[in-house]
């Protein structure tokens, strides 16, 4: 009877390094990479995927790592927790909104298990990482056997839930780039019950050019905002090269809210997510400029 | 959820409506769908495969085919089906009716219900799956009926 159908047997293997990891992937032919086990454990659980292969990654010390790299930028390993980035002093002096964004996500124990990488390959559009390192500027380091290559983290998302990641690839570290002088950057999420996903989230970075009270660079990521996490393009154009103003910031977030194509559920609707959208960006960039001038010392 | 979909075809309305009526030959363009099995006089057993991010949802699904108007071209759809290895189902009311000839309008009234686990999971994404599936299988009806095959 349909009821009993038969459930296929998972096996767990846990290679001690990236080599072997990424063999083991273009072995077989229905693998999954866990991380913490956080997102793809409820999909488990509830039988919602039943994989052939789960690769766990925990005992590949390098991807546990914070390196910091020869041009002042970082090198988070993929198996780094939410907890560490919440609470690692260097996050916490270099990137403060990372290490925000990190605070929000669910509960204490799901970040002290959950990893940036398993975060990002599970590719929800309302996840927090995704936005703040939009914003951050920061690279994908992406290695299978054939070698190793580097995605903007904008342009790891192709669609719900789906990355562009190959079945034989593993994502091993998140690169931030150094945070440039006179420049802030901030995360902001709405949501309706503490340990929810986003209904709507902004994150905003911008640098002042240098002396003046105008926007040299400004880059917003959102969650909520469409199937994939977005790069709000055409808000950070709003900025770029304006004076700051009381107004600027309004208008970033309409033009964000109108590039925006929001997933309607039974938590919010598109319009109320829009709106949402226009008032967080607008107070995410208020955040991240008042930042800017604190680090230029004005 | 109720959607309504509507595309034209550029073919006479009496070749669009048997086209639509004649499930063996419209089945190829429904997104999914395989194993077309007819059971009775107007019923047929489908398997239709709907994938959302990593989730494969795999229904077989008893679909009858209710108030046939040739006169008038309207008919109604209706489909129900399960995955019972996920543990949900789906169901569907479908009203198609045409309208004008040469183009042709094909106006179809969804109600669907996605029920259990599957409809828990990623129902932001569902209507928006369903929009792409029917535009999909309007395409393929225009291949096909546009090229007079």
């Amino acid at each position: 009877m349909d009821l009993m159908e038969e459930r296929r047997t998972t096996s767990y293997v846990a290679p001690g390094s990236v080599a072997e990891a990424v063999e083991l992937l273009a072995a077989s032919e229905d693998a999954k990479v866990v991380g913490g086990c956080q997102s793809l454990g409820v999909f488990l659980r509830q039988g919602l995927i039943e994989p052939e292969l789960l690769v766990g990654l925990k005992r590949i010390p390098e991807l546990n790592e914070m390196v910091e790299l020869a041009d002042g930028g970082l090198r988070v390993g993929a198996m780094v927790t939410q907890h560490t980035l919440e609470t690692s002093p260097i996050i916490r002096l270099r990137y403060p909104a990372l290490a925000e964004a990190a605070a929000l996500i669910a509960s204490p124990p799901v970040r002290q298990q959950g990893t940036i990488g398993g975060n990002l390959c599970h590719a929800d559009p309302t996840g927090d990482p995704p936005a703040v390192l939009i914003a951050l500027g920061a690279t994908l380091e992406l290695v299978s056997s054939a070698g190793t290559r580097w995605v903007p983290v904008e342009d790891f998302f192709i669609d719900y839930m789906e990355t562009v990641l190959t079945p034989a690839e593993l994502l091993v570290a998140i690169h931030l780039p150094a945070p440039a002088a006179n420049s802030g950057a901030a995360y902001l999420k709405h949501r309706v019950r503490g340990v929810d996903t986003a209904l709507v989230a902004a994150g905003v970075a911008v640098t002042m050019a240098e002396g003046g009270r105008s926007i040299a660079e400004a880059r917003i990521g959102l969650a909520g905002a469409s199937a994939t996490p977005l790069r709000a393009r055409a808000a950070e154009q709003v900025l770029v090269g304006q004076t700051l103003s009381w107004d600027l910031f309004a208008e970033a977030g309409v033009a964000a809210a109108n590039e925006s194509d929001p997933l309607e559920d039974t938590e919010g609707s598109a319009w109320y997510r829009s709106e949402m959208i226009a008032r967080y960006v607008h107070r995410a960039a208020e955040a991240a400029m008042q930042r800017a001038l604190e680090a230029r010392g004005g | 959820m109720q959607f309504t979909h509507q595309f034209p075809v550029n073919a006479p309305a009496e070749a669009v409506w048997k086209f639509l009526c004649d499930v063996p030959q419209m089945a190829p363009c429904i997104p999914g769908a395989s194993n077309v099995r007819e059971t009775g006089p107007d019923a047929y057993d489908a398997d239709v495969t709907a994938k959302i991010g990593p989730v494969t949802a795999r229904f077989s699904c008893r679909v009858t085919i209710a108030n046939l108007d040739d006169a008038e071209r309207t008919g109604v759809v209706e489909l129900s089906g399960k995955d019972s290895k996920l543990g949900g189902g789906v169901r569907a009311t479908m009203q198609m009716r045409l309208e004008g000839t040469m183009p042709t309008t094909v106006i179809i009234a969804s109600d669907v219900d996605v029920l259990g686990k599957i409809g828990q999971y990623g129902h932001g994404m569902i209507s928006r799956r369903a929009d792409a599936m029917l535009d999909d299988f309007a395409a393929c009806v225009q291949a096909k009926l546009e090229s007079g095959e």
